[in-house]
């Protein structure tokens, strides 16, 4: 049952106002799903059209006067958030179109940034560039209501934070490979407020937050799992950045854990510790407990050289699984599908650590071969009849 | 409410952009203009394009210029004020430097600028940057030969801003123009 077809049973008088909202709201039916093709063209048609007018800032047009240029970002920027108010709130007819164009205003707004940039030769830290352009969006995804604006929102975040990393300054970790722990730790960060947003006025956003934050999370603890993975130790790495960030995830994850309604309290807990696990052993590696971590002052290293590649393997593995068996409580598709992606990653990275070194014979390219097929189609199947399993109802004992 | 607000939010940013149009142009409108002589690297920047790194003669500041004398590393980021005047040529050229703020004489102009990083013991000299060192050029013009300077607008503030570059006397995008 679609949100569409209460609206078109209402067109035709089968049912009143008042029905439609109620079904509405007792079936939690929501207008996102309605139309979801014309929602992910305008996104893609969105993007675009923003990568190309960035692209033509960056041409340099030098035969336009600078206040012309000025003019026609800001005519373009405000008629595209206008544009979008009119198709959402007024015409109300293409609410996704309308949303595509305030996400193209917003975008806008930084290309706006970067032509004065341009113009007035501006030299400034580019951090700073992305920090103003996240204050001047941040209200839109809760005054718009917008899912998309929301997306933008943690995308610029987390843009901000990965070039401020690496741009001399207070959080400073350039050239240290270590600054993946604090892109993972920023993924539980996102984790904490998704669960937080759940039983707030716009737990719209909460589903979104959660899989990008456990997207980004499981994403940068990987490479703790290879064993060749090559980097380097900076002696100005700011050591307190870790647990500051840990700490602020840790908050978000408590403060949201009682909002988790599909999991017993003993789930939430296990829940709970398996991402306060992960959490300490991501600080172990950055308190260089493995050898590995900034004690030893400016290095190259090899991850190979400490045993610490194989405990990750071994944590990753566990807390899919959890993670899977969570997803199965929660219903939701997405955390058993990253779930059974990420074992399979780590099992193969680990099955590299450790027969890698045989690489060069054709017999191991044989043998792999055949692991990565058999490998392949177990999880697929496994991971089939877990999305079965969530989609066939459950059964409520009587008391 | 909602549309009031919106409104208020892009008035902010629409605010904060043309702040900084005005401040830059008043810089550039009532800055006294000063040449400098200079030579570029070129790299490129991820939403501006090209452009040129101006490496100048006034950014090396030999530690003898200073007043008090400098004998060690500055903190990178330390405010340094510079003052030029007119040279034996038509560019404008270091007389005196300071950590601290001073007057300049009726012939200079101050500039102030930022201690850039820890040189002092390869040079004996302390590396300014002065927010000049950027110039955006056209895609695939970052490549100049011949000698290149610069007109900088000085505002009271002492924060100059590139008014116009030259390539080999001539305005850059003239001179680079196929």
């Amino acid at each position: 049952m679609k949100h569409a077809d209460i609206e078109k049973l209402e067109e035709a008088g089968l049912i009143t106002a008042e029905q439609r909202d109620r079904i509405i709201v007792h079936f939690g039916l929501k207008t996102e799903s309605a139309n979801k093709f014309l929602a992910i063209v305008s996104m893609i048609g969105a993007v675009l059209i923003v990568a190309g007018i960035i692209l033509l800032v960056s041409a340099h047009w030098n035969g336009i006067p600078r206040g012309a240029k000025i003019a026609a970002g800001l005519a373009l920027m405000l008629g595209a958030h206008a544009g979008g108010w009119w198709l959402r709130a007024i015409q109300g007819k293409y609410r996704k179109t309308g949303e595509a164009l305030h996400l193209v205003g917003s975008g806008l707004f930084l290309a706006n940034i970067a032509l004065l940039g341009q113009i007035y030769n501006l030299v400034s830290r580019p951090p700073n560039a992305f920090l103003l352009w996240w204050v001047g969006i941040a209200a839109l995804p809760w005054l718009l209501r917008s899912k998309a604006q929301h997306v933008l929102l943690l995308l610029g975040f987390g843009t901000w934070f990965g070039f401020e990393v690496n741009e001399r300054g207070w959080l400073y970790c350039g050239d240290d490979v270590c600054q993946i722990l604090l892109y993972s730790l920023l993924g539980l960060v996102y984790l904490g407020a998704g669960w937080i947003l759940r039983r707030g006025a716009f737990a719209e956003f909460a589903g979104v937050t959660e899989k990008l934050g456990l997207l980004l999370f499981l994403s940068f603890f990987f490479p703790l799992t290879w064993k060749e993975f090559f980097g380097a130790n900076a002696s100005e790495t700011q050591i307190w950045l870790l647990p500051a960030l840990g700490l602020v995830a840790l908050l978000a994850l408590a403060a949201g854990l009682r909002n988790l309604r599909a999991l017993d309290r003993q789930w939430r807990w296990t829940w709970f510790g398996a991402l306060l696990g992960m959490m300490v052993f991501t600080a172990t590696v950055w308190f260089g407990c493995w050898r590995l971590g900034p004690a030893t002052g400016a290095r190259y290293f090899y991850w190979g050289e400490s045993w610490s590649y194989l405990l990750g393997a071994i944590a990753l593995f566990v807390f899919c699984l959890l993670q899977i068996q969570v997803g199965l409580q929660e219903r939701s598709p997405f955390l058993v599908n990253t779930g059974v992606v990420f074992i399979a990653l780590d099992i193969f990275a680990a099955y590299l650590g450790l027969f890698g070194s045989m690489a060069r014979t054709g017999l191991m390219f044989l043998i792999s071969g055949i692991f990565l097929i058999v490998f392949s189609v177990y999880l697929e199947k496994k991971r089939r009849m877990l999305l079965q399993q969530i989609k066939t109802p459950t059964v409520r004992e009587a008391p | 409410m909602k549309l009031k607000l919106l409104i208020l939010v892009l008035g902010l940013q629409t605010a904060w952009l043309l702040a900084t149009v005005a401040l830059q142009e008043y810089a550039l409108a009532t800055g006294k203009l000063i040449l400098l002589e200079t030579q570029r690297l070129d790299p490129r920047d991820l939403l501006r394009g090209d452009y040129l790194i101006l490496n100048y003669k006034i950014s090396t500041v030999p530690g003898k210029l200073f007043s008090p004398p400098v004998q060690n590393d500055l903190a990178p980021g330390t405010e340094v004020y510079v003052a030029l005047a007119p040279g034996t040529n038509r560019f404008y050229e270091l007389t005196r430097a300071s950590t601290n703020a001073f007057a300049p004489l009726a012939d200079e102009v101050l500039l102030l600028g930022k201690n850039a990083d820890r040189a002092w013991h390869a040079t004996n000299s302390v590396r300014v940057t002065y927010g000049i060192e950027r110039y955006f050029v056209a895609e695939n013009t970052g490549n100049p030969a011949g000698k290149l300077t610069v007109q900088v607008a000085v505002p009271a503030s002492g924060h100059p801003e590139i008014k116009q570059v030259f390539l080999d006397g001539q305005p850059y995008a003239e001179a680079m123009r196929p």
